[in-house]
Formats: structure tokens, C-alpha cells, sequence
């Protein structure tokens, strides 16, 4: 019988997204309880979740995995499954979920997402990342690259996340434009200056890293442009930091 | 004594909230100023109204060479001033420009551009100025149809003026590159119209070569990380030129 199986939570971090929450909402629908935790959208982000959600919580963002944490406290179920609104959680994947939740032999699932990227899945850009957890013991550290923790051992699910990262070229790169600040600003508060080193090499080895090394050459020009726009987000990031140290933005 | 030549000064605007109040003062030699805005959501209108001087138009913005001749054609006067916004007209500037209206020799008169960038005066780089008309006859001029980097055509002859203009550019680094996105977007449409096709060496050539010519050769390294960073974000955008350009024959956005 299903109310036998562990009960499933759905935590989603959202910061104006109208376009996206209320397909990520829908595609979560089998969930027992959807906590929304918003930083204060300027759009009608909030107003289109709450009819779907069975919480929402406003809170200023500080770092990614503050603002998980938070939200982890409000969580009722025995098992917690994060999704950024651009994320869609397929009907196969919400099978295998449901499934597995019936009798987890882990604490712990990891699930790929593959990259969707003007118009086509890349090859070389997908990762396997921690998103099914069980509740007690769950958290996230690092202020950054936030990394979730559990007690336990980790598995794997089987079918994919879809991950839309790409609305347009622009927006897109605007995306890194704003995460090189937040970056910058990180590093600043740790006293870190930008030295000719990083301008000169850190940005080629971003491009190197993920055209060569991660097999982005073998996806064409998505591939190149995901490198070289990667490599430009770096050299941001330290143009910014030059930027604070001089008190000009 | 010939009565003073009437100028109108024309100005294209899109959310200049910041600059404008200078900008409208520097233009007291101005007999009227014809702004055409392409639907600002700032408070550029209100201030544009406030001035007496002025009088406001809109139209949605297409290309610069369209942008401009229709606001050329809002003017009343044959002598036209037409400058950006973030270039500083000096009180000897503006003085020269009416002494030189006392008895034009040429149809249009370019200024030398200094280009300010994060702060500080460019020296190198093939930035460091370039020449620009900014003062015409309107019966003799009319901007060419590129979409970006518009060219006045002249049908006369030309003169340039002693007076220096100083170019900000540079408010902060995300409206900089945000002006470069849109100029990559608007060249990449250029190609597209002529069927330029991208190719293997557009994408791995071209922004290479466009940092070594601007940083080594053109001596950008002497701008110090100024230089380096311009030559980085104008080979950027080049790759980015591309990258739009492979987007459109794909129908991609």
C-alpha cells in the first residue's frame, strides 16, 4: 500500500522565475508536501506558486546553502527532494522515485542532469548530483558550490532530470554575468586581489577544462560557446574583484 | 551682421535618466533639441520635458542608421549637433561649434573622440580616439543602413574641429558589456543579411586574433589590466558575433 512507503518532500529555491515555477510545480505534483523558498521575487513568482505549494517562506538570500538549510527545517517528510525551478522532474523519473522511496536501500540518490543547450543535450556537460535525500541528518555546506550531505550511504537513480538552462544566448550569459559578482564579492570578503595571473590564465584553463577535458568539443558549437562563455564568467569574476578593490562597479 | 545660423541638437535616447541632465545643459547653444526615444522605462521622459528647449519623440528602436535619420528628420533647422549622451561637449567645444557656424566652410565637421574607460583616459588599444561627425548640414548628410557602427554619408565637403570630446563610455562593467552583447547582436544580423555563413575559423581565428591585435599590436599592454581587459571583452565579442550568427540561420535564439 502506498501510505506504507516514506513521504516525500519537495523543496524548491526561487528568485523570479514566472516563466519556469509553474511547469517545475506541475512535473512535482505527486509530492506530499512543496516548501517554496523565495528571495523576495519582483515578479509574480510567488503569486503563481502559492495555489500549488503547501508552504511558502520569503527569505533573503544570503548563500545557496543558507537558504536550503532554512527551508530544511520547515520540512515534514522522511525524505527531501531539491529542484531549481528550471528543472522538471519526468514521469519516468517520478516512477523510479516513488519506487525506490517504497524500500530505500540508501540514505541517499544521486540523479544526472543532462545539460539542454540551444536546442540539443550536450554530451560532454552532465552531471550526477546529490537531490533525493532523507530528511534526518540532510544538509548542505560551502557558501558557493553548495553540496548537500547525508547520513549514510549514496546510490544512483536511473533516469535523467531535465535541466532548462537555456532561455537565450543573452540571458544566458547574463546568468554568469550576475554569478561573477556574487563571486567577486566572496572573494573580497576573504581579501583575495586579481592578480595578472588570474587574468591571464584562469579563464584559458576554464575553456581548456571544459572544452577538453569535459569533451565539449565533441557538441559542436554549443560546446565551444558553453567553453568560451564558462572561460568569460572566470575572467568576470576577477575583473569584478579588481573592480571592488578599486571601489567602482 | 548675418543673423546667428540656428541649430537644432538631436539626441537618441533609451533609459538615459543619469546622463541626461548634464547632457541637456551642455547643450545651451542649441535652438531646440529634438530627443527620440525608444520607449524608455526610466525617467528619461520627465526630464527630458522639463527643458523647455525640448521636444520629445518615440519610436522603437530598430536599427541605429534608421534610429537617427528619423530623429534628423524631427529637426527644424539645417545645421544639426548630434551627440551621444555619454560624451562630455565642452564649454569650448560648444564655442568653437558657434564661431565655426559663423561661416561654415564645410557640410560636416568631425570631432576627435577621447575614449574613457573604468575611470581613466585610454592612451593605446586603437581605442585611444577616433573621429566622428558631430556637427552637419542635414541637407548634405544622411546615415548610411548599417545597423551598428552607422556611418553619416557626406555629399560635400568635410573639416574637423580643434576641440576634444570626451567619451564615458564606462558607467560600470555590466552596462558596458550589456552595450557590446547588443552591438555583437546587431553585427551578427549584418552578416546574416549579407548570407555570411560562420565558419571553423570565424569561431577559433577571429576572437584570437582581434585580442593579439588590440593588446600586442596595437599596444593595448601599455593600458595596463585596462588593456588587457578591453582586448578580452572585444574578442569576446567577436566569438559572441558568431555564436549569434550560427544562432540565426538555426533559428535558435
Amino acid at each position: 500500500m502506498m501510505h506504507k512507503s516514506p513521504t516525500l518532500t519537495v523543496i524548491i529555491p526561487t528568485f523570479n522565475e514566472e516563466g519556469y515555477i509553474q511547469d517545475a510545480l506541475k512535473s512535482v505534483a505527486f509530492a506530499d508536501e512543496i516548501i517554496l523558498i523565495d528571495s523576495f521575487s519582483e515578479d509574480t513568482t510567488v503569486a503563481l506558486a502559492t495555489p500549488h505549494v503547501s508552504k511558502v517562506i520569503s527569505r533573503e538570500f544570503d548563500n545557496f546553502s543558507n537558504q536550503k538549510n532554512e527551508a530544511l527545517k520547515h520540512a515534514k517528510s522522511q525524505w527531501v527532494l531539491f529542484l531549481d525551478a528550471d528543472e522538471r522532474v519526468t514521469q519516468s523519473l517520478e516512477k523510479e522515485i516513488i519506487e525506490t522511496l517504497q524500500n530505500p536501500v540508501h540514505s541517499g540518490y544521486k540523479i544526472n542532469f543532462p545539460h539542454f543547450y540551444m536546442n540539443r543535450f550536450l554530451y560532454s556537460h552532465s552531471d550526477d548530483v546529490l537531490r533525493l535525500v532523507k530528511r534526518e541528518g540532510a544538509h548542505f555546506i560551502g557558501e558557493v558550490h553548495e553540496k548537500l550531505l547525508c547520513n549514510g550511504s549514496v546510490g544512483q537513480l536511473k533516469n535523467k532530470m531535465l535541466h532548462y538552462t537555456y532561455k537565450d544566448l543573452h540571458s544566458y550569459i547574463t546568468k554568469k554575468e550576475s554569478y561573477a559578482w556574487f563571486q567577486a564579492k566572496q572573494q573580497y570578503a576573504k581579501g583575495k586581489r586579481a592578480t595578472w595571473l588570474h587574468f591571464w590564465f584562469k579563464p584559458l584553463f576554464r575553456f581548456f577544462k571544459s572544452y577538453i577535458i569535459k569533451g565539449g568539443y565533441k557538441d559542436g558549437v554549443p560546446g565551444l560557446t558553453v567553453a568560451g562563455v564558462n572561460a568569460y564568467g572566470v575572467f568576470q569574476r576577477y575583473v569584478k574583484l579588481h573592480l571592488l578593490h578599486k571601489s567602482m562597479e | 551682421m548675418k543673423n546667428q545660423t540656428k541649430i537644432s541638437a538631436v539626441i537618441i535616447t533609451l533609459n538615459e535618466e543619469k546622463a541626461l541632465p548634464a547632457f541637456l545643459d551642455s547643450l545651451w547653444f542649441a535652438h531646440e533639441i529634438i530627443i527620440l526615444d525608444s520607449y524608455s522605462t526610466d525617467n528619461t521622459l520627465a526630464i527630458a520635458k522639463n527643458n523647455e528647449k525640448v521636444k520629445v519623440y518615440q519610436r522603437t528602436f530598430d536599427d541605429f542608421s534608421s534610429q537617427k535619420n528619423a530623429a534628423i528628420s524631427k529637426a527644424s533647422h539645417d545645421w544639426i549637433v548630434f551627440f551621444d549622451p555619454d560624451e562630455k561637449i565642452t564649454k569650448q567645444l560648444s564655442q568653437e561649434i558657434l564661431n565655426t557656424l559663423k561661416d561654415p566652410k564645410a557640410i560636416a565637421y568631425y570631432v576627435n573622440r577621447e575614449f574613457h574607460f573604468m575611470g581613466k583616459q585610454i592612451r593605446f588599444s586603437g581605442l585611444q580616439n577616433d573621429n566622428v561627425i558631430r556637427l552637419f548640414n542635414k541637407n548634405y548628410c544622411v546615415y548610411n543602413d548599417n545597423l551598428v557602427h552607422e556611418v553619416l554619408k557626406t555629399s560635400g565637403i568635410t573639416a574637423t574641429l580643434k576641440n576634444k570630446l570626451p567619451h564615458y563610455t564606462y558607467t560600470t562593467f555590466d552596462n558596458y558589456t550589456t552595450k557590446m552583447h547588443h552591438y555583437s547582436a546587431l553585427k551578427a544580423k549584418m552578416l546574416y543579411n549579407k548570407g555570411i555563413k560562420p565558419k571553423g575559423y570565424h569561431f577559433f581565428f577571429r576572437p584570437w586574433w582581434r585580442f593579439v591585435n588590440q593588446y600586442f599590436f596595437k599596444l593595448g599592454i601599455l593600458d595596463g589590466k585596462r588593456g588587457f581587459i578591453l582586448a578580452y571583452v572585444s574578442a569576446f565579442s567577436v566569438f559572441k558575433r558568431y555564436v549569434n550568427l550560427w544562432l540565426l540561420y538555426r533559428n535558435i535564439q
